[in-house]
């Protein structure tokens, strides 16, 4: 798979870097996911919806790091009391000679980590990486409508909005609509 | 879920049988999506990446049978007394809690027998199945954009576009196209029952 390039970013202080996760990091993701999932989030899957053990999240790394598209990144901040896990982005490609260009990602940083421009810092690294992927032309991704901070910075990143399902997600026993977008990273090809 | 009823379907003469693949079915959905892209643009993935082993099919077979979230239905007619596998409909959700209620179809008819309300009778009994399903609210699909016979069919039956998914397709250097999503909500809104 194409190598992702490690980066570093100051924030309040705090030194935090962006790197494509390694099953050595289960630990460390899942005490992320325990602290993620237990604010109000935007996220599709529920926190009693992953596997409990660290062995599955391993696998769930080693799995995407197998993929011919695939990509596990982790933002771990360089706190005065260690290293610790604050996000995580990923995405699962179609690996099909019609699909495979196209990919779409999830992202999620918790909430002390929100606002510092962290986001953009993810997706600008994400982005690049996939536009030097072989394989990919363009990056997508579904978004709870009322998360409107979200909608924003993909907005900013140059992210079009390509349609809206409606009442496609139930979260707390109220309906959301779907934002669908998406952003080419290189030109279409051939022909 | 478990298996649904049957449905008798008279396609202009031509008697239709649709109903959830059974374990005999394995050899005919291999023929089936063999013909289909062959003979068909308007696939998402191409003959060499079907599933092509009888064990792959009856593991299909299986899974939609015992999964919570999906189904299968096949069409099938009678030539010269033997059971001939003409069409696929399959449907499943995400998986996830908060988009359980709403899933996505792919269909396949194959083109001789294109024309005569088959596909449109395969859809119908997904959406009875949808509407009997305990969670099942919306029914979705993806189409290519230069489909439009297939369009205004869902348009039809009471599909609406809610976008268009840029470039989704790639079946040739330079040759993209877009992905039209559509939707029919089979129930109303579970807070509103």
């Amino acid at each position: 798979m194409q190598p992702f390039a490690e980066r570093s970013v100051e924030v309040n202080s705090t030194r935090v870097t962006v790197r494509e996760a390694t099953e050595a990091d289960a630990e460390a993701m899942i005490a992320h996911r325990d602290i993620a999932w237990s604010e109000p989030h935007y996220f599709l899957w529920e926190s009693d919806e992953f596997p409990e053990e660290p062995a599955g999240t391993r696998a769930w790394i080693s799995g995407l790091r197998s993929l011919r598209i695939g990509l596990c990144l982790v933002l771990v901040a360089h706190e005065p009391t260690g290293d610790r896990v604050v996000g995580i982005s990923d995405f699962r490609g179609v690996d099909r000679r019609r699909m495979r260009h196209r990919v779409e990602f999830g992202i999620g940083i918790q909430s002390a980590y929100r606002g510092l421009g962290l986001g953009t810092f993810v997706l600008e690294a994400m982005l690049s990486w996939a536009a030097s992927h072989p394989d990919i032309e363009v990056v997508s991704l579904g978004c709870f409508d009322e998360n409107v901070r979200a909608i924003e910075l993909y907005e900013r990143l140059g992210f079009e909005h390509e349609g809206r399902r409606t009442d496609a997600f139930v979260r707390d026993g109220r309906y959301h609509d779907e934002v669908l977008m998406f952003r080419r990273v290189k030109p279409k090809r051939g022909g | 879920m478990a298996l649904f009823r049957n449905h008798e379907h008279d396609a202009r003469g031509l008697h239709v049988l649709i109903r959830c693949p059974v374990d005999r079915d394995a050899a005919g959905m291999i023929a089936h999506a063999k013909r289909s892209t062959e003979e068909g643009e308007h696939y998402l993935i191409e003959w060499d990446e079907h599933v092509q082993t009888i064990e792959g099919q009856l593991e299909r077979i299986r899974r939609y049978r015992e999964g919570e979230y999906q189904v299968a239905f096949v069409a099938i007619i009678e030539v010269d007394g033997e059971e001939q596998l003409i069409g696929e409909i399959s449907f499943r959700t995400l998986g996830r809690r908060r988009a359980n209620h709403r899933g996505m179809f792919g269909i396949s008819v194959a083109a001789a027998y294109q024309g005569r309300g088959i596909g449109r009778a395969m859809i119908q009994h997904l959406l009875d199945w949808a509407c009997k399903h305990p969670t099942i609210e919306i029914v979705a699909l993806g189409c290519y954009a230069e489909n439009t016979r297939a369009q205004k069919l869902y348009r039809e039956i009471g599909f609406v576009e809610e976008g268009r998914a840029v470039d989704m397709f790639k079946t040739g250097p330079g040759e993209y196209h877009d992905d039209v999503i559509m939707t029919l909500r089979v129930k109303p809104r579970e807070v509103d029952r």
